[in-house]
């Protein structure tokens, strides 16, 4: 484990001698949505969000070898998912003149994700939580990339979005079922929100922080809608979804 | 015995709402731990930045 900022996360996994890991937002290039420098910097960090995917779900079948046959067969399906996804995303990050390890990368996702010590807080924090949230960036994603006129990438988003769904609602099934089963999950998931609140809190960058690129973080739009009709595919019911908004 | 709540004091106290206990259900509590897009992309390290205006 490292302790950055405060908070305690799994140590990084392994990166080629391409890239540069950082451990903090500020070392990060971001760029105002819209312009050159933010398509290739968005897409090189979205092949690193897909990588470390596939490494959270490779790493519950390596740490929790007594799961559920059929939650493990989700979470190797969810593997192969992800791999697929790295490697389209790798595809479209050249086609915009990029490569892997033209910016630094952080490895958050992992840090955080496996942190989490139980399976079942483990597929809260992951797929019940940060992939539901990618669905609700991916649907403005591909609206973006739509009307900037790139339909290959747009397909691209609106694919991964698909896979998306099932990654969160095989999550939201098993965590339903299991928590009537063995009442003590849902403490265990409540203390794991907890800590994503305090570590998300840790990350926050002040209000005049400028990343690696020269922009200050606060100007930045991270005011991602939510996306009821795909989140409603994936088990959050009625209810859940108010209590987000 | 003299009655404390009603000496000048107690009586300047605020009338406080009774408190309560309520039990949640899993469901109830599964639903009040969740966090939203916006709020996991205010630590700026996860995924990019929203892109509605591209």
């Amino acid at each position: 484990m490292k302790q950055i900022l405060g908070v305690t996360l799994k140590n990084d996994p392994a990166r080629d001698a391409r890239f540069t890991v950082v451990q903090l937002p500020k070392d990060l290039h971001e760029y105002q949505p819209g312009t050159e420098e933010w398509r290739r910097e968005s897409l090189h960090r979205h092949y690193n969000t897909e990588v470390q995917s596939l490494e959270i779900a490779a790493q519950s079948l390596a740490d929790f070898p007594d799961a559920p046959w059929e939650l493990r067969m989700q979470h190797a399906r969810q593997c192969w998912d992800e791999a697929r996804h790295a490697a389209v995303i790798q595809r479209q990050l050249v086609a915009q003149g990029s490569y892997p390890g033209e910016f630094p990368i952080i490895n958050y996702d992992y840090g955080v994700a496996c942190a989490v010590p139980t399976l079942g807080a483990r597929l809260a924090v992951q797929n019940r939580t940060v992939e539901a949230g990618e669905m609700d960036l991916l649907q403005q994603l591909r609206e973006a990339w739509k009307s900037s006129g790139d339909l290959e990438t747009a397909a691209v988003m609106d694919g991964i979005l698909a896979d998306e769904i099932q990654h969160v609602r095989f999550a939201n099934e098993w965590i339903k079922h299991e928590v009537k089963r063995n009442p003590r999950l849902v403490m265990q998931i409540a203390a794991a929100m907890n800590y994503i609140r305090v570590v998300t809190d840790a990350f926050t960058p002040p209000p005049d922080e400028q990343n690696a690129g020269g922009v200050r973080m606060a100007d930045l739009d991270r005011g991602f809608e939510l996306n009821h009709q795909d989140r409603r595919l994936a088990g959050f019911g009625d209810d859940d979804l108010a209590a987000l908004q | 015995m003299q009655n404390t709540t009603q000496t000048p004091e107690a009586l300047a106290i605020p009338q406080y709402e009774t408190p309560t206990i309520k039990v949640l259900s899993d469901e109830e509590v599964l639903r009040a731990f969740q966090m939203t897009a916006a709020q996991i992309g205010a630590a700026a390290v996860w995924w990019s930045a929203s892109c509605s205006a591209c």
